[in-house]
């Protein structure tokens, strides 16, 4: 029978190693820090410590000498080893004094092979028992000694390391109280009294956990790691190990005794039993701490595989949300989540609720401290180690208030490159575990990095679908949804009535023209921004066309719409009123109403009769609204086929009337007509430019209608006051132009027709290619005719020195190429000069 | 959690961090939080009734509209509010009125309306300060939860009273004499009772007005004896003072030299905190062991700046108010014509070496933007490699020309001295006033006055019958003035008379009118010298021959 003191001093060192092995193994798997490395190293010395002391114990070859010096050389490591890992853990240098300590620590090792400190290591059987002794000399003193300069060490590296918040007093308190408890065990040894119990090994291994416990939860190493297969596969393997080298014999004799005459050789069987234990107690020992360890483990790693592969299908942002928001509300005991996303029209962080609609009550601004910081770091902060950060500083009250109300505790980005696309707030935990766990943080981070690799997708996803819908330069929807949406309306017949607004921008090309298609790219979404601030809720908003715009209007009537559209008259009037250029004035809309089911019956009916609505009004001379009735589709027929010889008939009257003005320049008109048509065909412009030139040559002088017919008609030089006065001739063209039906576009020649080439006419002062070709057709035949004919200041010029006059200024006053052209023209005879 | 809890469970850097991490700021981060302050300040002010008379229509979108549309103040354009305390009218609910004497009491007690935020603000930022002031390098400090502390700062209403208080809901100091008993106690007996504790029970953190600590200093053997060296003083005297008495009065037998605080008391905090603080605190280095820590406020901004470790410049704290600051020569020039708009400054746009008023706008719901207390600072250096600060660092000056202060406890103004000498009755003339330090470093207000020759009284009125006079209706009419004596040991009032007609003759000679409060220094030597009178330097009046 054993001794109580055999076992145990068999069992806890057994123990002990079998904790320390198991441990070591565990921290092969992990990633090699230089804390880990050293909490290795400090683990082997305990294995030699342990398993020196197992094996004497147990009497082992070659023989309690080698086994006591391996346990003492273990010893003697284990206060250089802690002090590494102290230094290490307390991230502390002191290089120098490690390696000091580092020479006496091997001298000291080498001088104990020599049995300079203890020696004469011995079992002796005394009153039944087998006792170890040994002698310890004075030289003993000395690496106690230095033990306890190196705890010193240790507890200043740890205060200091503490003062300098190099790491925090709960984090280093295991350390310490592991070593406490460790000096106690050898100490203890010491003392004859309280000799009989292995109080050093059983030391070794609870300053061993403890130093485990202080990994983890100082976050260096995962708990879950414990439970490696391999670790468990060692532990097991070393466990059977120790019971077969302890029992072995007395197995292989239990063996023997029973299946004796059945068995030749029992070791078979006991070897097979061991192997069987072996097998047993890995699958225990795996199951045990799988159960204790991985299965909340594996049970996150599954989730977040399960989210990636629900939301990896998905390219809607509420499902990814939602998914998010039950996935970590599952896992993650928090009382509250709230997740808020980007909006770039606000330029804020709009709370979701659980089911993806919008939760105001997280609303955060995309310049608060908190936005920044995550942006910074690109990883989930504390909100309480926020609070103490100079950056919270900039927090407004209410957005502290906020914070507070919804409990924030740990915020965590979706991240898409230095852009925070969204952040979701956790509150604290519910039940008595409120910290945040590094698992949850783990968690936490690989389920955001999913969710913020969808999200980048699914807003992709969104900003190409709102693209296909939307018109580019307004942002407004385009003619596709506008149509699409009709045609969905008029299938809800909840939605009737459903109108339809066409708001036609009435000389729009003409604007372009003017002050170039930048700044009509500016009124087009000015003009949009204002129907959308008066339409609202109540419909959608599309551009239908270049200077087209849609508004489709459900449970509404033509009478609402009329207000609609007055209103963004009044507003656009407002706005063109507070516009610095005079000029600008002139930007109106025409706006065309139907209603279904009142006046059309379809879509098709829908869009053209607003349409019409529109066409009517700018017959009668644009800026105005109409609603379209039944009358509108008559009209039109009728005037079709009058259009052309209405529009000719109409000009010239006008040119008669001009002419008639000023008797000097009869014909005027005319002449520079024909002569600026001749030009241009001699050019090689088109025909629908040439017809343009015709029209605007025949209007060019309109504007003349207004001037005083002193002014017109005075004999000699005017004066600069009425000259000044003549010059409005050309803004009054314009002016007159725009009102008659279907003529806009001969207003650029007409306005240009006093440009010079180098930049120095007027009204605009434009020069070169920017002057339109009409205009420059125009300037040329204008100068020519009025050089050849008589006026009331000056006597007829011949047609060789208007001729020579032209050609002087070609290149300041003319386009070179257009006056070689009519030079030669006329030179030619290509170009008839009118007699007067 | 509070900060002497925090003191046991966190970490000294986390906490370094939390107070004082402001100073790690770059300047970009620093107007970062001014800017979004601002915001948030601008839009609790211009709904609040206040605010509107304020700012009128103005709504400022950026920085550049803030200062292009919302005038400059001064307290005249809150008085109808904050005298008659309409709460209603404020931007946010104050928790707290302040007071202090408004141009030496000859208008109304000023009134300022704290609310519960920028009390928090302010508690932080003291904490900060106190912190700061027990440092001797960056991320090193030595607060104890439970430190003796004497307290020589004004009470409640002043704004300093707010201190012990708001300090006493986050430490267990143990203040000298206790709140408790402070509050049935006069200033000076309070000062004399707290110095009574310490001598008995020893001191840790000191916090005090540096005109008075400095008063305490120089006549520290007298405070001594007055206050437990005796053997009746001996009762409930600790040990360790008991030592240190014993052996400060054989160190300075020995040495034959007055004993100095620094042999009584190992302080762990030195804040100082008054107008003249700058010109004391070498002396008061040599004297305390230890040199004391600058911080800067009022009774209408909170504690606004601080010191840092190197006691080498104070910090503005970028959560208390929104820093503007005009050029001295905009200051004189709008002071010629009040209707000159001065421009400002900010503090990313500084230059070192420079003397600017500063403008303030209360953050966290305060009543006052674009407010001109009537500091002047003069901004140092724009960054500190040193000490490794990125921030601007200023001193304290003094109060705008127009008003004198004494040594921290009263501004008089112009305005303040007609109405005395209109009180007094005496036929007191033409006049300037300006201040003036003695050989002690000691402020004291100097008045140049002309004695109206026609006057009856002006064949026996002397000097020293009218420093008599005006005294004592100063004393009547400014109750700050009352206690300045006491405080200071000496006559806060100088008065030289000049011939009749001096003042006038000498603007005549150089074409320009003289301010009548804080003259140019050359403007005063030069009135001197024609006036014919033989000077004595080191504050004495001098003698003028008639």
């Amino acid at each position: 029978m054993s001794s109580v003191n055999e076992i145990l001093f068999t069992s806890v060192p057994t123990f002990a190693l079998l904790c320390n092995i198991f441990l070591l193994f565990t921290l092969i798997t992990a990633k090699k820090s230089k804390e880990i490395k050293s909490f290795m190293a400090l683990l082997v010395a305990f294995i030699l410590w342990c398993a020196g002391s197992l094996c004497m114990r147990l009497g082992l070859g070659p023989g309690t000498e080698f086994w006591w010096e391996i346990s003492l050389t273990g010893l003697f490591l284990v206060p250089y080893l802690y002090y590494l890992l102290a230094t290490s853990y307390t991230k502390r240098k002191g290089s120098f004094i490690k390696l000091i300590y580092g020479i006496i620590t091997t001298v000291l090792v080498i001088l104990n092979f020599f049995n300079v400190f203890v020696g004469n290591a011995r079992m002796e059987y005394v009153d039944g028992e087998y006792i170890f002794k040994y002698d310890v000399y004075i030289w003993s003193l000395i690496p106690i000694l230095f033990s306890i300069i190196i705890i010193i060490s240790i507890v200043f590296e740890v205060r200091a390391s503490i003062m300098d918040d190099m790491v925090q007093w709960k984090y280093i308190m295991p350390l310490l109280v592991g070593m406490l408890i460790m000096l106690a065990g050898v100490l203890l040894d010491m003392i004859p009294a309280m000799n009989t119990f292995p109080n050093d090994t059983l030391a070794c291994m609870i300053n061993a956990c403890l130093i485990y416990y202080a990994f983890c939860k100082k976050r260096i190493y995962a708990v879950g790691q414990v439970a490696s297969s391999g670790a468990v596969f060692i532990l097991s393997l070393v466990a059977t190990a120790a019971l077969f080298a302890h029992y072995g014999d007395k197995l292989i004799l239990l063996v023997d005794n029973i299946f004796g005459g059945v068995i030749r050789k029992p070791t078979v069987l006991v070897a097979l039993i061991c192997s069987i234990v072996a097998v047993a107690l890995y699958i225990l020992l795996n199951s045990l701490l799988r159960k204790l360890f991985i299965r909340e483990s594996e049970r996150r790693n599954e989730e977040v595989r399960r989210f990636s592969v629900a939301v990896n299908s998905s390219l809607e942002m509420k499902d990814v949300l939602s998914r998010f928001y039950q996935v970590s509300k599952d896992m993650i005991a928090a009382e509250s989540i709230h997740i808020a996303m980007f909006s770039e029209s606000e330029r804020s962080y709009i709370g979701t609720s659980e089911i993806g609609s919008l939760d105001r009550s997280l609303t955060i601004s995309a310049d608060n401290p908190v936005i920044d910081k995550l942006k910074k770091t690109g990883e989930g902060v504390f909100y309480d180690d926020f609070k103490r950060s100079s950056a919270y500083r900039g927090m407004w009250e209410a957005e502290k208030k906020m914070f507070e109300s919804v409990n924030a505790r740990y915020i965590l980005p979706f991240m898409d490159g230095d852009h925070v696309m969204g952040v979701s707030v956790f509150s604290g935990k519910s039940g008595r575990k409120s910290d945040f766990t590094y698992e949850d943080i783990s968690f936490l981070s690989s389920l955001a990095s999913v969710a913020s690799m969808v999200i980048k997708n699914a807003r992709l996803y969104a900003q190409m679908k709102r693209e296909a819908n939307c018109d580019l330069l307004t942002g407004a929807y385009n003619r596709r949804a506008l149509i699409r949406a009709v045609e969905a309306a008029l299938n809800d017949k909840t939605k009737s009535p459903v109108t339809l607004i066409l708001f036609n921008l009435d000389d729009f090309s003409l604007y372009n023209e003017l002050y170039g298609e930048a700044e009509g790219d500016r009124i087009l979404k000015g003009f949009t921004e204002m129907i959308r601030t008066i339409v609202g809720a109540r419909g959608l908003t599309a551009r239908y066309s270049g200077k087209e715009f849609g508004v489709l209007l459900p449970q509404c009537d033509s009478a609402q719409a009329v207000r609609i559209a007055e209103d963004v008259r009044e507003l656009l009037a407002d706005t063109i009123e507070k516009s610095p250029e005079a000029t600008k004035k002139f930007l109106t809309f025409s706006a065309g109403i139907c209603t279904y089911p009142y006046s059309a019956t379809n879509m098709n009916q829908l869009i053209s009769y607003a349409n019409m609505a529109v066409f009517r009004i700018k017959q009668k001379g644009k800026n105005d609204i109409a609603v379209f009735t039944v009358n509108m589709k008559d009209d039109r027929q009728e005037n079709k086929g009058d259009n052309i010889s209405e529009l000719y008939s109409t000009i010239y009257a006008l040119t008669a009337a001009i002419d008639a003005k000023d008797h000097y320049t009869f014909n005027h008109s005319q002449c520079v007509s024909k002569y600026a048509v001749r030009i241009a065909q001699l050019a090689g412009l088109n025909e629908e430019l040439v017809e343009v030139v015709r029209q605007a040559g025949l209007l060019h002088d309109i504007g003349k209608i207004g001037i005083p017919d002193a002014i017109l008609s005075k004999e000699g030089i005017l004066t600069d006051e009425e000259f000044s006065v003549m010059r409005q001739h050309v803004e009054r063209s314009i002016e007159m132009i725009r009102h008659l039906p279907d003529l806009d576009y001969v207003i650029p020649a007409v306005l240009g027709h006093h440009e010079k080439y180098d930049g120095t006419g007027y009204p605009r002062r434009i020069k070169g290619e920017y002057i339109p070709i009409g205009a420059r057709c125009l300037s040329i035949a204008d100068a020519f005719d009025a050089m050849v004919s008589k006026r009331s200041y000056k006597y007829s010029m011949s047609v060789e020195s208007a001729l020579e006059e032209i050609e002087r200024n070609k290149g300041t006053q003319f386009d070179p190429w257009l006056a070689d052209i009519f030079v030669n023209g006329v030179k030619s005879g290509s170009i008839e000069v009118i007699e007067y | 959690m509070l900060f002497k809890e925090k003191l046991k469970t966190m970490p000294k850097g986390r906490l370094w961090d939390e107070y004082c991490g402001f100073l790690d700021l770059e300047l970009s981060e620093f107007m970062e939080i001014q800017f979004r302050l601002l915001d948030e300040q601008i839009s609790i002010f211009a709904a609040s009734e206040l605010g509107k008379s304020i700012m009128k229509d103005a709504k400022p979108e950026n920085v550049e509209e803030f200062r292009k549309m919302v005038p400059l103040t001064k307290y005249e354009d809150y008085q109808n509010v904050l005298l008659n305390r309409h709460e209603e009218m404020l931007p946010g609910k104050p928790l707290v009125w302040l007071e202090t004497t408004w141009e030496s009491g000859s208008r109304p007690v000023k009134t300022a309306p704290y609310t519960r935020e920028m009390l928090d603000v302010y508690t932080r930022n003291v904490i900060s300060a106190m912190i700061l002031s027990t440092s001797t390098e960056k991320g090193k400090f030595n607060v104890e939860p439970d430190a003796k502390a004497f307290y020589g700062l004004a009470p409640l209403p002043y704004a300093t009273g707010l201190f012990p208080i708001l300090v006493a809901g986050e430490m267990d100091f143990r203040f000298m004499p206790s709140l408790k008993d402070a509050e049935s106690l006069s200033f000076s007996q309070q000062q004399k009772a707290g110095f009574k504790l310490a001598v008995k029970k020893g001191l840790d953190q000191f916090f005090g007005m540096s005109s008075i600590v400095y008063a305490i200093t120089k006549n520290f053997g007298e405070y001594t004896k007055s206050s437990g060296f005796g053997l009746s003083g001996l009762a409930g005297m600790s040990p360790r003072m008991l030592y240190r008495i014993i052996k400060a009065k054989y160190q300075s037998k020995r040495d034959k030299r007055e004993i100095q605080p620094k042999d009584l008391f190992k302080l762990k905090g030195f804040v100082a905190v008054g107008t003249d603080t700058a010109m004391f605190k070498d002396e008061l280095e040599e004297a305390w062991g230890m040199k004391p820590l600058e911080i800067h406020g009022g009774t209408e901004t909170c504690c606004l700046a601080t010191e840092t470790w190197s006691r080498d410049g104070l910090v503005f704290f970028p959560d208390t108010a929104f820093y503007e600051f005009i050029p001295v020569s905009e200051v004189l020039r709008n002071e010629e014509d009040p209707s000159y708009v001065p421009n400002t400054y900010l503090m990313d746009e500084v230059c070192a070496n420079t003397e600017y008023e500063l403008v303030l706008t209360i953050f966290k719901g305060g009543a006052f933007m674009r407010y001109r207390p009537g500091d002047i600072y003069r901004c140092l250096r724009t960054g500190n490699d040193k000490d490794h600060l990125k921030l601007p660092q200023f001193e304290y000056v003094d109060r705008v020309p127009s008003v004198i202060d004494i040594a921290g406890f009263t501004r008089i103004t112009r305005r303040s001295i007609d109405r005395v000498i209109q009180m007094s009755g005496l036929p007191v003339g033409d006049w300037f006033a300006c201040k003036e330090y003695d050989g002690n470093k000691c402020s004291f207000m100097h008045l140049y006055a002309e004695i109206d020759s026609s006057s009856e009284q002006s064949l026996f009125l002397t000097e020293k019958l009218v420093i008599e006079h005006m005294s004592a209706y100063f004393r009547h009419y400014d109750h700050d003035f009352n206690d300045l004596k006491r405080l200071l040991g000496r006559e806060p009032l100088e008065v030289t008379i000049l011939p009749e007609g001096t003042i006038r003759s000498y603007e005549e000679k150089i074409g320009r009118n003289i301010r009548r409060i804080n003259p140019s220094g050359s403007d005063i030597i030069d009135i001197r010298n024609t006036a014919g009178g033989v000077f004595s330097r080191g504050g004495e009046s001098f003698v003028l021959s008639k």
